[in-house]
């Protein structure tokens, strides 16, 4: 998913408020990090007071590798102008565009109640145009001012009051920013985890049009870009490469899938199907709808999803977008009791 | 459930049970014959009569009378065991005709004179409790039955009252069965006959100690049935624990229904409005039933596809249960051709019309997957799934089509009509953008008091509108139907 974003330019602020851009080289989930090549240390920038100002640096570090545990936010550089000066009703003329990045969007306006001011850019940037950062996340008061990011090589300073558990949200956190901003909106990986997302795109609260083109929908060229096929376990006798498309023609496949099957009547009357009860990693409470933990979570990526497909996030109720956690759908009762199931049935994965 | 075709006024086949067959069959009315082609997911049977399984006249009447000519095969195997009060697990596909294997037992069993409730049915959402009671009061319908349906959503108070009054068969959703007979109200201490439709459902962790505690009000000496098409493990600990050697009924070979062709289309998040918007203007849908993922997407669907000029009506959880109710009866009566929904209209859901599903959002799990195709193709009749799926969603199509062992195949450019549409109606051309109401078949329409067009008297009824132009509801959105969809 996010890896489509390799060699995207792309900021990256740390916890320690320092911003880095860079291009995005690699994400590894095993361990958890993220490296960027050709890496400018942009420093504190407006983030932190002026006690606390890292500056900048000047050369760019060939690569540095984060700890995703550690990464505030981070954000794709599109220099998509969507503000430029002439929006400024002061500006009579310009010449030579700077290029201004959009993110003038994602402002305080949609669901985030928090301090969201776009820090102005500082003049000190490099090489690079310089972009605003795609949102202050809240920063809240750092427990340590110590800087530990900006060293070149596989850095990563001793981390401290964030544990295993931040480590895996703040990766959750990557993944998912990185998917947000493939734009198709589809790319949110959904395992449940909590905490995440603390510098949230205002993605979920945008709305666009999606224009239904008036040609019909191209399902052969579309398919066509599908491998149903690739993600099954490659199979030993390579049956799968001669030719054989549909993964169930040869004999041999059809006997390895006869063990395969949840369901076999001359086994057993009860299959293993995958269900939507036992999909839910704990059976807390309902199967259908609010699944323990990742709630939120979950909900922020539908948002964004339904973005995605119909140009806005929905439930969006009498209260406002703020009001969409409380509330589903905006409906004044919701009999939650015991009825789960027909409650929005979104399976964990 | 409209059966193969045999002369109704039987003339030599009857046996010896019914004697006088002409003469009481001759004031049936049952509806005109359902001549649609059907798989042998029901017509493989072993050629027993309604005739031979020594039921009463009058529900042998019920039976004729809703059109029914022979048993499908559960209905075959599960009738005559449950009628010698033996607990029974039965399996058998979507739309095969469970209910009624299990209804007509229970009914058998029941002796009017009796002030009791004498058969609990359990289902677990509460749709499927109105269409099931309506099969109970349907097939009781000369053996004056007290047949009552509750549901969680509706006031405690009039179900109070109600049980003030005679009933014979309680049909609802667990959780509100047993506030009633925990509160002393219905009074299950007589009641021989438990059955659990779409059993695993109910025996899902939410739902199982609702079940056990229900149980408890029941007579030691009762009889416990289970239907469903799916059965996890799961139900087998309810089964040793609950169950006296239940008689296994497996009609299952494979699990998915032989009339029902699945295809996928590839697309995009974004590109899913307008695949589902060609698929609207090139199939000939006579009713179908789109499934979304989460209830909002099923409100910003049902939005987007009125504002495509097509009509639709919307269900799912969040709603009113009055709204629910008059969108699940008027989807049945065919007032319009399209229902964007979530999971809760998953199960069980008997729309002879529909022929059309398709997964808005691909589901997650095979047995969610199953159970929603299994929404066409209903007794044995032919049946299309569509499928649209995102690159996400690569592995679920995997893993479901391995589960299920079947194929999901790409769409092809053309989909012949000879897989989803009944021959009658091919000649009927323009897919959906005709004035004609969806056709409901047969069946339906004895639930039907009449067929009812959109009137001006429903617009601010029942259906939320998906938004803030829609509200009206049907009266609008029958009204797009009028004109060519916008394309």
């Amino acid at each position: 998913m996010a890896l489509s974003f390799i060699g995207k330019p792309i900021s990256l602020i740390s916890h320690s408020d320092v911003r880095y851009r860079g291009i995005l080289a690699g994400i590894d989930p095993a361990a958890s990090t993220i490296q960027l090549s050709n890496v400018f240390s942009m420093g504190t920038e407006s983030r932190r007071p002026p006690s606390e100002f890292i500056p900048p640096v000047q050369e760019p570090y060939q690569y540095i590798i984060f700890r995703a545990s550690e990464v505030k936010d981070l954000a794709v550089d599109e220099p998509a102008p969507l503000r430029s000066v002439h929006d400024d009703p002061a500006v009579l003329g310009a010449s030579a565009p700077g290029t201004q990045p959009q993110y003038g969007t994602y402002g305080p306006q949609y669901q985030q109640p928090v301090v969201a001011q776009p820090p102005p850019p500082q003049a000190q940037a490099p090489a690079y145009p310089q972009p605003v950062p795609v949102q202050d996340a809240p920063a809240p008061p750092m427990i340590s001012a110590v800087q530990t990011n900006d060293v070149p090589g596989p850095s990563t300073g001793p981390s401290r009051v964030n544990s295993v558990h931040t480590a895996a949200a703040s990766m959750e956190t990557v993944q998912r920013a990185l998917g947000d901003l493939r734009g198709s909106g589809n790319a949110a990986p959904a395992h449940g985890g909590r905490g995440g997302r603390r510098g949230h795109h205002g993605h979920g609260g945008e709305t666009k049009d999606i224009k239904v083109p008036s040609t019909d929908f191209d399902f052969q060229s579309s398919n066509a870009r599908f491998d149903k096929t690739a993600v099954a376990p490659k199979k030993k006798d390579s049956d799968n490469e001669n030719g054989v498309t549909s993964g169930r023609n040869s004999p041999t496949d059809k006997k390895d899938e006869k063990d395969d099957l949840a369901y076999n009547p001359t086994k057993s009357f009860f299959d293993s199907l995958s269900s939507s009860t036992q999909a839910a990693p704990p059976p807390t409470r309902g199967t259908g709808g609010r699944r323990g933990g990742g709630g939120r979570n979950r909900r922020e990526e539908e948002r964004e999803r339904n973005v995605a497909t119909f140009g806005e996030p929905g439930g969006v109720g009498l209260m406002g977008p703020g009001a969409y956690v409380g509330g589903w759908g905006g409906y004044g009762r919701r009999g939650g009791r015991l009825r789960g199931r027909g409650a929005p049935p979104v399976g964990g994965r | 459930m409209s059966q193969s075709a045999r002369p109704s006024a039987s003339t030599s086949t009857a046996s010896s049970a019914t004697p006088n067959d002409a003469s009481w069959r001759a004031g049936l009315r049952p509806p005109p014959k359902d001549l649609r082609p059907q798989t042998e997911d029901v017509t493989n049977t072993k050629g027993t009569e309604f005739e031979d399984m020594f039921l009463r006249r009058e529900l042998l009447m019920g039976i004729f009378e809703a059109g029914f000519e022979r048993p499908s095969p559960i209905q075959e195997e599960a009738i005559p065991v449950a009628l010698t009060k033996r607990d029974i697990l039965a399996r058998a596909k979507n739309g095969t005709g469970k209910t009624a294997a299990f209804v007509i037992p229970s009914l058998q069993q029941i002796d009017v004179g009796k002030n009791k409730i004498q058969a609990l049915l359990l289902v677990p959402t509460r749709e499927l409790a109105l269409q099931t009671s309506q099969v109970c009061k349907i097939l009781g319908k000369h053996m004056g039955i007290q047949v009552m349906v509750t549901t969680g959503g509706t006031t405690l108070k009039d179900d109070i009252m109600r049980l003030s009054e005679t009933v014979h068969v309680l049909v609802g959703t667990p959780g509100r069965i047993l506030d009633l007979a925990g509160k002393n109200v219905a009074d299950l201490s007589e009641c021989p006959v438990f059955v659990m439709d779409e059993a695993d459902k109910l025996l899902s962790p939410e739902f199982t100690p609702v079940m056990e505690q229900l149980l408890s009000f029941l007579p030691t000496d009762r009889q416990v049935m289970l239907f469903s098409a799916t059965f996890p493990m799961m139900v087998k600990d309810f089964k040793d624990k609950r169950m006296r050697t239940p008689y296994e009924i497996n009609l299952m070979e494979e699990l998915t229904l032989r009339g029902v062709t699945q295809y996928y289309a590839y697309v995009e998040e974004r590109q899913k409005v307008h695949c589902l918007n060609t698929l609207f203007s090139k199939l000939q849908i006579n009713q179908s039933i789109i499934f979304c993922n989460s209830t909002n997407r099923v409100e910003l669907l049902a939005k987007k596809v009125t504002d495509l000029g097509y009509s639709c009506f919307y269900s799912h959880a969040k709603m009113l249960q009055s709204h629910r109710n008059r969108v699940f009866h008027d989807f049945r009566n065919g007032v319009c051709r399209n229902l964007v929904c979530s999971d809760l209209l998953t199960r069980g859901i008997d729309i002879q019309a529909v022929n059309v599903v398709i997964n808005f959002d691909f589901p997650k799990n095979s047995e969610t997957y199953l159970h929603r195709i299994g929404r066409s193709g209903r007794f044995g009749h032919l049946g299309l799934a569509i499928n649209l799926v995102t690159y996400e969603d690569r592995f679920n199509l995997y893993r479901i089509e391995q589960e299920l062992g079947t194929e999901i195949q790409p769409i092809p450019q053309a989909i012949d009509k000879g897989l989803y549409v009944a021959p009658s109606a091919a000649e009927e051309s323009a897919p959906q953008k005709s004035q004609s109401q969806p056709q409901p078949s047969q069946q339906q329409r004895q639930q039907a008091p009449s067929q009812q067009t959109p009137s001006n008297s429903r617009q601010n009824g029942a259906t939320p509108a998906p938004s803030q132009g829609q509200r009206g509801g049907y009266a609008n959105q029958a009204a797009y139907r009028n004109g060519t969809p916008t394309r």
